[in-house]
């Protein structure tokens, strides 16, 4: 039962973790240890709102605390990788999840947990301060660096693309 | 503007992630069920390992020199057994200084004493002779009244290696002498005063070999490992002499 309930979910859980970690390595690491808890504490599990929002739920928190664990080995962010990009247009037919999971991967930890949390999740900024214990303005900072990198890649990304295709 | 473009670049992230599927590797529902499953008991090698460092402290407790001053009185007069030592040199000298102590008047003494095991032994004529012309002994430092013993004994040999007969008077006799003699003539309440004299104590019952157990010298406060015979680890500073 606990396998068939792994093997249900665990293919959307993996991208959850994909997105907190730095590789596919790390991400295996917080979803085993996300099945783990989830199975301990799957009676404390209500029934109100769908059983997935709820395994979700552990998920994500799992792979938060364990960025707060590596906290110590974050490393610093380079100056000259945040700086605004010209806003145009953005075309994101082409791309696909996994190109975007590599440039969410390449970013700085503290940027990346906050892009997820902020973007992908749904948290406040007052949230994330607390979760994080950082400031709401550093959290606020580091989502705008966060998604300057992000657009730059993007860009970049399709630009190759379109290369290759045009090529 | 700038915010409605974030917004939608958010949204656009957002949907990328929609339903969006990675296959985990193959092994890892095992680690998973391997986890949850309770773990089998240890085996023993837990219990061996704590056993042996159990043994590993008693046995450097009982080596490192004892530091302990704390005196505990007990008036049983079975406490001079601590001048009991396993060494033949040293014994021989002190068994007539015990035996000078024991005049004639101490012999019910000795019969009043509760806790002796160790065999008595009648006073042969000749040792009451030897008795009666030994000096009081003040101290129970035997090496220093070696001498004046020595010569007093006609058929024995002047030299410290002392005879093997006398050895076996010395074995066999100090316990019951010294308790009767040695108590009441200098120390009211010797007592056990240190450790060292604690498990001198002890292993002086349990332990009748010549060579004892464990054997400490508790002439002052500080008692000093005077020797050892756990089999294999012999250590005997007296010997040396």
């Amino acid at each position: 039962m606990q396998e068939a309930l792994y093997r249900q979910t665990a293919p959307k859980m993996l991208v959850v973790c994909m997105r907190y970690a730095k590789d596919k390595m790390e991400a295996e690491d917080v979803l085993q240890m996300g099945y783990i808890k989830i199975f301990q504490k799957i009676n404390e599990y209500r029934g109100d709102g769908a059983f997935e929002g709820w395994i979700r739920k552990v998920m994500v928190n799992t792979a938060i605390e364990s960025y707060r664990k590596n906290l110590r080995t974050m490393n610093v962010v380079p100056i000259e990788d945040a700086y605004d990009q010209p806003s145009t247009g953005f075309d994101f037919s082409r791309l696909g999840m996994q190109d975007l999971l590599k440039v969410i991967q390449k970013l700085a930890d503290g940027y990346r947990v906050v892009f997820n949390m902020y973007i992908i999740e749904g948290y406040s900024h007052k949230e994330i301060a607390e979760t994080l214990g950082i400031s709401e303005g550093a959290s606020k900072s580091q989502l705008s660096r966060a998604r300057a990198i992000l657009k730059e890649e993007i860009i970049k990304m399709e630009g190759i693309n379109y290369a290759t295709h045009a090529g | 503007m700038q915010h409605m473009q974030d917004k939608a670049f958010d949204q656009l992230l957002r949907d990328k992630f929609e339903e969006a599927e990675m296959q985990p590797s193959a092994d890892l529902w095992n680690g998973i069920s391997e986890q949850l499953s309770p773990k089998p008991k240890r085996s023993l090698p837990v219990y061996w390992m704590a056993a042996a460092v159990a043994v590993i402290a008693v046995t450097i407790g009982l080596l490192m020199p004892m530091q302990k001053t704390e005196k505990i009185r007990l008036r049983a007069p079975e406490v001079a057994s601590n001048n009991v030592t396993p060494v033949p040199a040293v014994t021989v000298v002190k068994t007539p200084v015990q035996v000078s102590n024991v005049s004639s008047a101490v012999a019910d003494k000795v019969e009043s004493t509760p806790l002796i095991i160790a065999p008595r032994i009648k006073l042969s004529n000749r040792e009451k002779e030897l008795a009666a012309l030994q000096p009081k002994a003040t101290s129970d430092r035997p090496v220093i009244k070696q001498p004046e013993v020595v010569s007093t004994l006609a058929k024995v040999e002047p030299k410290e290696e002392a005879p093997k007969e006398e050895v076996m008077i010395a074995k066999a006799d100090p316990a019951e002498y010294t308790d009767a003699a040695l108590e009441p003539e200098h120390q009211e309440n010797k007592g056990i005063r240190n450790v060292g004299d604690l498990v001198n104590f002890v292993v002086n019952k349990v332990d009748k070999r010549e060579k004892k157990f464990i054997q400490f010298d508790t002439n002052d406060d500080n008692s000093s490992l005077v020797s050892i015979n756990i089999g294999f680890i012999k250590f005997n500073k007296k010997s040396d002499k």
